[in-house]
């Protein structure tokens, strides 16, 4: 448990960091301070003067910076993140709502993106500089300079085209789950494509890197085929490794849904943020930006935990030291 | 620098990518000269207007082509819309948005604003943004990076820490929330914001660079004559730092033109009416069950596409040619390189056992 425990524990300055960031990206808001107060209208996003008397004191925006902060990390800690400018509801009330959209997004996207980006790894590292390898090549390197928003475009345009559905969670009235999963596959087939070009680049490099290994000359030696050579002996070492990249692609897979959930109309995380900022709502954004960059550290730290635990070496360093 | 050219002029699509990119930048430059609602030149009662099409005459405010009388003449665009030009009102048959017909090659938007006009006015906020936001990663980058991994201690622990905190973000949250605190956004916030969050990016690879150029002998050495840090910093340290620096400006700029079209279809990057690829997108968005509208979707996401893949082969080719030990850069390589060729090969022996080698060699898989 030990390397498992140090990693976490290595999180905390990072998450008071993105406290930090957070805090003085709000804080520094032009205008806000005194537009906020001044006029008792309906400044940012129509709140109401009693919403923002609260903001204030909430924020510590009557009080010098470092009270501030430590005013609203203190509530932080207390599950207070303040209520929304928009409708009054608590700030962390509205989070909870949309985060579950967005997990049904990534999580799914995330697992498809491991199952088609191995194989199309294996494939490229076993012949390298074969037609299979470099047409690969080519593919996922076309796949890193597309915009994501015209690629969801365009499946929109021709799904929509082929009466698929390009809206919302559900049809109307339906509840069902073979609905949901009709409605999710075109914004997952988006936000996968991205880890896909990802994962299976650093899977081929690392296989190819393996592959020069001694022991695997000693597996050819001995007279292994070349297909168990490449699946017992490179792959399971390439694969450990891949498993740490799931945290570094935690924190596109979230971008992605910010542009995903508004072509696909979808109330998640990245739908709340963009109604947040279009609306000035400042609690909501703080919310946000103290939430997701919490998880994704937290994502990343798993990753790393897990890579640790499954890699003895690694466990040996981090008990040492 | 000399070999690097040489290296980088081997691979056709490097050469090919450059091209590609140099006629962007051209598109860029010479907008004006390629879509106007203006004259490049014009004779009018007698008067020779020069670059009309750039210059604010004031007696042409109100010119209107059928207003050209015998013995004038005007030498026009190719394309003879600008970016902003709206049809009179009255003047259309049918409301826009237009299909593409003989006017409007790729039809116009809602507003009847020319989508080929637009869609080559467009370079410019990209390239602008890219290339601003690209070099402030940069400038950053370098600086942080180069005194993280010189000097080390706490400067080193504490901009480390920063580059975590920045790397572990939702980039493209951070950006909105950022762009949704301010009042309004434009351009240039744009491009500040995209900079300030992606030094990280930079920063993290010179450090590396530096804490390896740190231990070499020869700054051993240079240090031990009594050279000042700060010498030794910007002639033996910088000068090494900048390879990978380039190589992060030249992929920096691909995502940088990414993340902004992004930013803008969301509407938190260039305001209305500027052109903009992501605007463009967006445009095409809010009709986007109007089929005359497509273009508006379908061409502007092909320019960023081929700009970002020119830059990014560009950076590609730079990469191999200037680093060719580099691993794990920016963005995986997308192609065979030399090093994961020489990863393939046999591992080198001392000479002397070179011969064994030879009589026992083990069959490469090829």
């Amino acid at each position: 448990m030990r390397p498992v425990r140090s990693r976490l524990l290595r999180t905390v300055p990072t998450v008071l960091g993105i406290t930090v960031l957070a805090f003085a990206l709000v804080r520094a808001a032009p205008g806000s301070p005194a537009a906020l107060y001044g006029d008792g209208g309906l400044q940012p996003g129509g709140a109401t003067l009693l919403q923002l008397r609260e903001y204030r004191r909430l924020m510590g925006l009557d009080e010098p910076v470092l009270a501030g902060y430590l005013r609203w990390m203190s509530q932080l800690l207390r599950g207070d993140l303040g209520s929304s400018f928009r409708d009054g509801r608590p700030v962390l009330t509205v989070l909870a709502e949309a985060l579950p959209v967005t997990l049904l997004l990534s999580l799914p996207s995330l697992l498809l993106g491991y199952l088609v980006a191995i194989p199309i790894g294996i494939v490229s590292a076993a012949r390298p500089g074969g037609v299979l390898d470099r047409a690969l090549g080519w593919f996922v390197f076309a796949l890193f300079s597309l915009p994501l928003q015209w690629v969801a475009l365009v499946l929109v345009l021709f799904a929509g085209d082929a009466g698929w559905p390009i809206q919302g969670l559900h049809g109307e009235g339906m509840r069902t789950f073979p609905d949901l999963l009709a409605h999710l596959i075109l914004p997952v087939a988006c936000l996968t494509y991205g880890s896909v070009a990802v994962l299976s680049r650093y899977l081929r490099s690392s296989m190819l890197e393996e592959m020069g290994q001694d022991y695997v000359r000693t597996a050819r030696a001995k007279g292994l085929r070349e297909s168990a050579v490449i699946l017992r002996h490179v792959l399971p070492n390439s694969l450990l490794s891949l498993l740490t990249l799931f945290g570094l692609t935690l924190p596109a897979l979230i971008s992605g849904a910010v542009i995903l959930e508004r072509v696909f109309g979808l109330p998640g995380m990245g739908r709340l943020t963009f109604d947040a900022a279009l609306g000035r709502d400042l609690p909501v954004l703080m919310g946000v930006i103290t939430l997701s960059g919490i998880l994704t550290t937290l994502g990343m730290a798993a990753a790393d935990a897990l890579y640790a635990r499954a890699d003895p070496r690694i466990r040996l360093e981090t008990e040492q030291a | 620098m000399n070999g690097a050219w040489q290296s980088f002029r081997r691979r056709r699509r490097n050469l090919a990518a450059l091209g590609l990119l140099l006629a962007f930048f051209a598109a860029a430059l010479f907008a004006d000269f390629l879509a106007s609602d203006r004259p490049i030149a014009m004779r009018k009662q007698g008067t020779l207007y020069l670059f009309a099409n750039l210059i604010d005459y004031r007696e042409l405010r109100s010119f209107e082509a059928r207003d050209l009388r015998a013995g004038d003449w005007a030498l026009w665009a190719p394309l003879r819309h600008g970016p902003y030009s709206i049809p009179a009102p009255g003047s259309l048959l049918t409301p826009p948005p237009l299909p593409p017909g003989p006017g409007h090659p790729l039809g116009t938007d809602r507003a009847g604003r020319d989508t080929l006009a637009r869609l080559i006015h467009g370079t410019r906020a990209s390239l602008a943004v890219g290339v601003a936001a690209a070099l402030l990663q940069v400038c950053l980058g370098l600086l942080l990076g180069l005194v993280s991994g010189y000097f080390g201690g706490l400067a080193d622990s504490a901009i480390t820490r920063a580059t975590e905190v920045l790397l572990s973000f939702p980039l493209l949250l951070l950006l909105l929330v950022a762009q949704g605190v301010l009042e309004r956004t434009t351009i240039a916030s744009t491009a500040a914001v995209i900079g300030l969050t992606r030094w990280a990016d930079t920063s993290r690879l010179v450090r590396a660079e530096a804490l390896r150029v740190r231990a070499l002998p020869y700054v051993e050495a240079s240090r031990a004559l009594g050279a000042p840090p700060l010498r030794i910093l910007l002639r033996h340290v910088l000068p090494n730092c900048l390879a990978p620096a380039l190589v992060s400006v030249a992929f920096g700029v691909g995502t940088a033109i990414l993340v902004e079209s992004a930013l803008s279809f969301l509407g938190f990057g260039a305001p209305e009416p500027t052109a903009s690829w992501g605007l463009l997108m967006a445009d095409g968005f809010q009709d986007v069950l109007d089929p005359n509208a497509r273009p508006l979707v379908l061409f502007p996401g092909l320019a960023i596409f081929l700009c970002v893949s020119a830059f990014n082969l560009v950076a590609d080719g730079l990469r191999e040619a200037l680093q060719p030990r580099a691993q794990g850069a920016v963005v995986p390589s997308a192609f065979i390189t030399s090093d994961q060729k020489r990863a393939l090969s046999p591992a080198p022996m001392p000479a002397g056992a070179a011969h064994e080698v030879a009589t026992y060699s083990v069959p490469e898989a090829k």
